[in-house]
């Protein structure tokens, strides 16, 4: 499942600025790897549902109702969403909490791993979902609750709609976070337009002096 | 004695379907909360209820399935208005309906996830659900339904409310993958293992999938579980039509395969979500002339985790004995210090040894053991896997831990003392548990095979017979003894273990290493009596499990004994012991202690170490050599040429050492000048903390005392810790902007009574925000934060 994982993207989230990364952590890299697809519990799910964007910047997706111009925008031209939520499941947040206890440099790289195993997965699910739809309908890039304008708080009614508790165990703290840590939630437009597909994720993030932002490609 | 033991297994009874869907169909908003239609349209409600009465329904399940504390965000009704309400209107339903049928108070998940993998607090969890038990409870419900449940630890919260408020039955359902398994991760014997050790009425599936796919899972259920079984399915698979859920399978055929699962001796039935009264009732008349099956009884004996269940009694079961402090000075002062982290060491390398269950032992008389014990039970079972044997005499820290403790665990000990059987068997009852049973009594350790038999009669027949805990539960210590003191020690032992087990069919254990005390070489006695030992039958034993000796017994009985097919096990462990192990790049010889801790290697470090100490003094080493090559490493690091994998394995290595320089300074009694305390936290509402750890591992190589009060810290516990410990400087880590609130308030409540310093860090943080929040210092990484701890805390240098 994840032995095509981009190493380049787990070296950039260890803080490797473009650099390799010696032969010993290269070899604990790939054995994190292994531990990963070992441990992970892969869950997804998702529901398609309509989209008005009024002038004001309200979106109704579904039953619910946001105001939001980064996702506004985002959604420009799209009718209709895909509502998603993915998991890597509880077994990596036990993993992280055991190296974070006892041996730091080994959490460091299994979160990045899993990280960057997270971003794969929803990936594969993306693909996945994208060739279920009709002839000639393609998926926006994922908008996730924080992003841009888009509140936290609106991981509640996100994920409640999509049962997501319930169906693949993630839950949220007070503070809106996902637990299990190793999970995202987000909204995708159906478009017809092949081309409005193409923006990467950080282009559509406002925290420009982000340590992480990717530049254009 | 309640009415659900009578009514059990004399014929098939019916629980009702889903409410969720018809609520729809009578006109619930998506988002609007199903648990205010009781007050706000009760008449719906009523009329559901009816036609699940009317379909043939025994049990009228409450609407109040999300109507705890915890997921009533922002609603009008309080957990118990609603639950008052839903009460009340079922029972109103059955009134009505004139028919003989029972009101089932709903339980569902609190909608969070419980500490250590969430942020809910287990006794939170436990009071939410006590609000609505009792509310419930005085309702006038006739049982509790725990149900769609996913997290063991959540079941353990909600089946102790139930206990802990009212008398009624209680009956639990859970949600299982195709695998088997939970979403935190229990499969079906752990999960059963706990359930029935905590005494529920009824343990069964619901919801997750349609009948077809469940029927491999009660197959898998009934292999493991001796109580009456409940089975409600959803209406098939959900497809999404227009947005909106479906369950699709018809009452016909939902029926058909709900009576094969009848047929299996499924004792109950009903349905989840999408099913309506025609499935229930298209249910009831397709099990008419299925009369239940008697129960299986199991007899086993099995202790669980989270993850998994260990049964006792098929294959030797090797439970690990080092959290233990006797005669371990090193595990005293961990003990002392509060150093939670050598304890999980010693975990972890007892799992990576093969043990089965983790010995947990804190005992220590200046140190508070209720507080120890549940500290290192919760973190223990927060990262590893393997079930627990809670190992103490203080009932206080036996209570704490059983109480917390995610699944079924060994009680290490009951003897046949009058008085210690009244202390242990209450708590072994209420929360389960395998008791260990000490062959001792007030008499004392008797002497012959036949005197320790008697005892072990006695334990086995006071728990039956007084406290309803039947013998599975109990493992029998028939007590080694020193052979160096009496000869024939070993003899007895074993002669009474092979006795116990044949005369009272109940499962052995002993603890093994004591029979060689006082003689030289003592792993070779160890192991021969281990081997013999388990030939006498032994079912569990309390040993080291790195003792290479003691595990090549195991390894090889278990091959001469058939229990190893085709050697597999042993051939997995000992097939690559030949094969050498990577030789190192550079030979000891010829590494530097600082190449070893620049190139991140503890063994090398700790051995360079080893060899430094022959020509200067520890103090040295640290000031001349480690910390230098640190600074060496930091330095590369801040210029971009050593990156953060390199610079913690640097920093785990020259930890290694200065345990080592540690252990020889207070052997001869000196000490290393600390550099002054640091309190470092993850703030309350923050579970991410893994930049707070990158910063103690590197605090802690430079000398400061770190205090690391984890992740999610309320900041009242900052101020508390910071004045008690009088620390002049903190740390505090947020990594979302939703928590730097958080930290702004315990800057806050710092300021109002302390001077200390704070320096702040994170994803999210920036210079600017943490001048906003009145942070003093900005760590834009793990290295900026020594350099001001430093500058702080050792201006002089």
């Amino acid at each position: 499942m994840f032995k095509d994982l981009s190493r380049r993207e787990i070296w950039r989230y260890l803080g490797y600025k473009g650099s390799e990364p010696d032969e010993t952590v290269c070899r604990i890299i790939e054995e994190t790897i292994d531990l990963v697809e070992n441990t992970v519990a892969l869950r997804q799910i998702s529901r398609r549902v309509t989209c008005k964007i009024q002038p004001d910047d309200t979106i109704f997706l579904g039953s619910m109702k946001v105001k939001s111009q980064s996702l506004a925008k985002h959604l420009q031209g799209c009718s209709e969403v895909i509502l998603f939520a993915a998991t890597l499941g509880t077994g990596i947040d036990r993993l992280l909490q055991r190296y974070n206890r006892l041996q730091v440099s080994r959490a460091a790289v299994l979160q990045a791993v899993s990280a960057a195993a997270v971003e794969e997965w929803c990936d594969q699910c993306q693909k996945q979902l994208e060739d279920g739809l009709e002839e000639g309908l393609y998926l926006r890039p994922r908008f996730s609750p924080g992003y841009g304008d888009l509140p936290l708080s609106f991981q509640r009614p996100l994920l409640d709609s999509l049962e997501a508790g319930k169906r693949i165990g993630i839950e949220l703290t007070d503070t809106m976070l996902m637990t299990p840590t190793k999970s995202v939630s987000a909204i995708i437009g159906i478009t017809s337009d092949k081309k409005s597909c193409s923006v990467h994720h950080c282009a559509a993030c406002a925290k420009t002096d982000c340590p992480f932002r990717k530049e254009q490609e | 004695m309640n009415f659900f033991t009578e009514l059990a297994g004399s014929r098939m009874l019916f629980f009702d379907g889903g409410m969720g869907t018809l609520l729809q169909d009578a006109g619930l908003k998506p988002g609007e909360l199903p648990e205010s239609w009781n007050i706000t349209h009760p008449q719906d409600i009523l009329s559901i209820h009816l036609q699940y009465l009317q379909a043939g329904a025994d049990f009228v399940t409450t609407n109040t399935f999300g109507a705890n504390a915890l997921k009533l965000h922002g609603s009008p009704y309080t957990a118990q208005q609603l639950t008052t309400a839903g009460v009340q209107l079922a029972r109103q339903a059955v009134q009505q309906s004139g028919k003989k049928a029972w009101v089932a108070l709903d339980i569902g998940p609190t909608g969070k996830l419980l500490k250590p993998l969430g942020d809910l607090d287990f006794e939170a969890a436990v009071e939410a659900y006590k609000e609505m038990v009792k509310a419930g409870a005085e309702a006038g419900a006739d049982c509790c339904i725990i149900e769609t449940m996913s997290d063991t630890m959540e079941m353990k919260a909600a089946v102790l409310a139930v206990k802990e408020c009212c008398q009624l039955p209680v009956f639990v359902t859970m949600v299982f993958d195709e695998r088997g398994r939970l979403l935190t991760g229990a499969d079906i014997p752990a999960a059963v293992a706990m359930l029935e050790g905590l005494g529920v009425d009824a343990i069964g599936l619901n919801c997750g999938f349609g009948p077809e796919q469940m029927l491999p899972l009660v197959d898998e259920l009934q292999q493991c579980c001796s109580m009456p079984i409940l089975v409600s399915p959803n209406a098939g698979l959900p497809v999404v039509v227009n947005g909106q859920t479906m369950y699709n399978c018809l009452p016909d055929d939902f029926a058909k395969v709900m009576a094969e699962i009848a047929k299996k001796g499924v004792w109950m039935v009903g349905g989840c979500c999408g099913t309506t009264p025609a499935h229930i009732a298209a249910e009831v008349a397709a099990c008419q002339g299925i009369s239940p099956k008697p129960l299986p009884v199991h007899h086993r004996t099995v202790v669980s985790s989270g993850c998994c269940a260990v049964v006792i009694g098929e294959d030797p079961v090797v439970i690990g004995e080092r959290i233990n402090p006797t005669g371990k000075k090193r595990f005293k002062q961990a003990l002392r210090d509060g150093d939670i982290d050598y304890i999980l060491n010693e975990g972890v390398h007892q799992l990576d040894a093969g043990a089965d269950i983790l010995d947990v032992n804190v005992g220590l008389p200046e140190i508070d053991e209720a507080d120890m014990m549940k500290r290192v039970v919760s973190e223990l079972q927060g990262i590893i896997d393997l079930p627990l044997q809670i190992d103490t005499t203080n009932m206080q820290a036996m209570e704490a831990a059983l109480r917390i403790y995610n699944g079924k665990p060994m009680i290490n000990s009951v003897n046949g003392k009058q008085e210690v059987m009244r202390e242990v068997f209450p708590l072994a009852k209420k929360y389960g548990g395998v008791i260990v049973a000490l062959t001792i009594d007030e008499t004392g350790i008797p002497e012959t095979a036949e005197g320790r038999l008697a005892i072990a009669e006695k334990i086995v027949r006071t728990a039956e017979e007084e406290y309803g805990i039947s013998r599975e539960n109990l493992i029998v210590d028939a007590l080694t003894m020193t052979v160096s003191s009496s000869p024939d020690a070993a003899e007895v032992t074993l002669k009474a273990l092979a006795m116990i087990r044949q005369k009272l069919g109940v499962k052995t254990i002993l603890g093994v290493s004591n029979v060689s005390f006082g003689l030289p070489r003592r792993e070779i006695i160890n192991s021969a009596f281990f081997l013999l030992a388990l030939q006498a039958g032994m079912d569990a034993a309390i040993i080291n499990p790195a003792s290479e000796p003691m595990m090549q017994s195991l390894f090889a009985y278990r091959v001469l004994a058939q229990k190893d097919a085709q050697c597999s096990k042993y051939i997995e462990r000992y097939s690559q012991t030949t094969a050498a192990a990577p030789a190192p790049a550079v030979t000891a010889g010829s590494m530097t202690l600082e190449d070893a801790v620049r190139r991140g290697l503890k063994e090398e470090t700790v051995q360079q170490t080893r060899a430094a100490l022959e020509t200067a003094g520890p103090l040295d080493i640290i000031n001349d050599r480690l910390i230098p090559a640190l600074d060496l490493v930091g330095k590369g690091f801040e210029k971009g040429t050593i990156f953060l994998p390199q610079l913690l394995m640097s920093a785990e290595a020259a930890g290694a050492a200065f345990d080592l320089l540690k252990e020889v300074m207070a052997a001869s009694g000196t000490e290393q000048q600390k550099r002054g305390k640091v309190v470092i936290a993850t703030v309350k509402g923050d579970i991410h903390d893994i930049g707070k750890n990158i910063v103690r591992v590197l605090l802690d190589n430079y000398g400061f005392e770190v205090i690391d009060l984890g992740k999610d810290v309320p900041p009242e516990v900052v101020v508390e810790t910071v004045v008690r410990e009088n620390v002049r400087l903190v740390g505090l880590s947020a990594l979302m902007t939703t928590t730097v609130p958080s930290m702004e308030e315990t800057i806050r409540q710092l300021r109002a009574v302390t001077d200390c310093k704070v320096m702040v860090g994170g994803a999210v943080l920036t210079q600017e925000y943490a001048d906003q929040i009145g942070a003093d210092y900005y760590a834009p990484d793990a290295m900026s934060s020594v350099h001001y701890a430093l500058k702080i805390l050792s201006p002089e240098e």
